[in-house]
């Protein structure tokens, strides 16, 4: 009998699932605790897009923090931004009961060994269907993100850190986003001038955002009002 | 002269009522976009950016003075030839009807001059016509909606132009306006100086532009090779100024095109209305 426990004891311990599950947790909460630091932040962003079919100068805007998930962007003119903010991933994964977190492997990313965890939701209904995240377990900070989601299909991000690396915060963040063709009625917006011809020669259907933060002013307060 | 003859051709054109339809219809029709636009403009809006809004967060007054604007310029200034024609179409024919071209012929005045005059009064008129768009467009725009980054929305690509690099691109789409719009007081001079009579010339302008627009609107293979060679084609160019970045080579050759329309089109009044045998 001692014999069985003990095979069963030695069986369920070395089985991939529980220890990859523990390892996947504890680099987790190594993120979390590391984001944990930050009550409130507010910093310069600079927001660069390479969408074929948008057209814009880079913005200048301003980014404001407040814990647990008050996030504003302001800016002098029309700005667009992903639909997934930064600080939605760090919220997901502080609520560590809404999903299941397994260790699928470990590789290098940017010079750096990451490990990657897979993260699936408990709930049938929540936007993300499937996250999966390379994480230098050292550092306690996220170098990559790659988001399945109902309502913005497969989303990927690059974190880039610099001096701010300790609060998990990014000088840098890349999202490559899936874009639908941009097609508009001719009639509707008055466009004489154009061709389909003119329409065929771009039809990248991926876009890339590249947000990059300066000037971070970490734990020094940020006024309620500013969210309103 | 030709100034004095300037000052009675301004005179005679400004003396018609027919002169002042232009300008009320641009009123009018200015004032109703704002005021839909005021009311339903979010609408209209939401309507337009609901592709944009499935890959991105839009954030900012996009609902603002200078896309009203150029929303209102985009659909005017497509009619805006049918307005001066009706004005430009009878500057010769007009006296040719009413038997004053004979009167007119025996003054110790040039045919050349008298061309002169009359061009430089139809480009006066097409002038202000273009600056009451412009202004009426932009003044309540800016006082009703405010200022901001324009979003112009094309049928494959938006633009996303600086607020501060808005009110210059106006101007200057004004400017190269007026370039197309003298192409139209030319061509409808021109088809005045063979007609006796002031319908004719008017509503063949119309019928032409109306033509040469359906046929460089509509997206078939087979018109490809005519749409350059349609002056209508090049009329819209103002609207690369709304472009980032600006195509300053598509922009310089259409107006090239337009100017040598223009010639082309004066050097047959000139000639034809010098060697005319005036009978009445």
């Amino acid at each position: 009998m001692i014999r069985f426990i003990l095979l069963v004891l030695f069986i369920t311990l070395n089985s991939p699932n529980y220890s990859e599950a523990q390892t996947a947790s504890q680099i987790i909460n190594k993120v979390n605790t590391n984001f944990n630091k930050v009550n409130d932040y507010t910093a310069d962003m600079s927001i660069h897009l390479d969408v074929s079919f948008v057209k814009m100068k880079d913005i200048m805007a301003k980014v404001y923090f407040k814990k647990p998930k008050k996030f504003k962007v302001k800016a002098e003119g029309i700005m667009l931004l992903p639909k997934q903010n930064p600080n939605n991933i760090q919220a997901m994964l502080e609520d560590t009961s809404s999903y299941s977190a397994i260790k699928t492997g470990t590789v290098i990313t940017n010079g750096v060994n990451t490990s990657i965890i897979t993260v699936i939701p408990n709930s049938d209904t929540a936007d993300l269907i499937l996250g999966k995240f390379w994480i230098d377990a050292n550092k306690g900070v996220i170098l990559k993100s790659h988001l399945t989601t109902r309502s913005n299909g497969n989303l990927e991000i690059e974190h880039f850190y610099g001096v701010n690396s300790n609060y998990a915060l990014p000088d840098k963040l890349i999202f490559t986003i899936e874009t639908a063709k941009f097609k508009l009625p001719k009639a509707l917006v008055v466009d004489l001038g154009s061709s389909t011809e003119d329409s065929k020669k771009e039809d990248n259907k991926k876009g890339k955002i590249t947000i990059v933060f300066s000037n971070y002013i970490v734990n020094k307060g940020v006024d309620d009002k500013i969210f309103k | 002269m030709v100034y004095r003859l300037l000052k009675v051709e301004l005179n005679k054109i400004f003396s018609r009522p027919r002169s002042y339809i232009g300008f009320v219809a641009i009123a009018i029709l200015v004032f109703i976009f704002q005021l839909a636009l005021y009311v339903d403009g979010k609408t209209y809006l939401t309507f337009l950016i609901q592709q944009l809004e499935t890959n991105f967060s839009i954030q900012g007054n996009i609902l603002n003075g200078y896309l009203i604007t150029y929303i209102i310029l985009q659909t005017l200034i497509v009619q805006m030839p049918l307005m001066v024609a009706l004005v430009t179409g009878d500057l010769l024919s007009g006296e040719s009807s009413s038997g004053t071209m004979r009167l007119l012929a025996t003054k110790p005045i040039s045919r050349a001059n008298i061309i002169t005059a009359k061009l430089i009064a139809g480009s006066f008129y097409t002038l202000l016509l273009v600056i009451w768009l412009g202004g009426l467009a932009l003044g309540f725009g800016l006082w009703i909606f405010k200022p901001g980054d324009l979003m112009v929305l094309s049928t494959d690509h938006i633009s996303i132009i600086p607020s501060s690099e808005c009110l210059w691109r106006f101007f200057a789409a004004c400017a190269v306006a007026f370039i197309s719009l003298s192409v139209v007081t030319t061509f409808s001079l021109m088809l005045s100086a063979f007609s006796d009579n002031s319908i004719v010339p008017i509503v063949t302008t119309m019928a032409v532009i109306i033509i040469f627009t359906i046929v460089g609107t509509l997206d078939v293979p087979l018109f490809n090779n005519i749409k350059p060679f349609l002056f209508t084609t090049h009329m819209i160019v103002w609207q690369k100024l709304f472009q980032d970045p600006i195509s300053t080579s598509t922009i310089t050759k259409s107006i090239c095109i337009m100017f040598a329309y223009i010639f082309g089109f004066l050097s047959v009044t000139y000639y034809r209305f010098i060697k005319k045998d005036i009978l009445s």
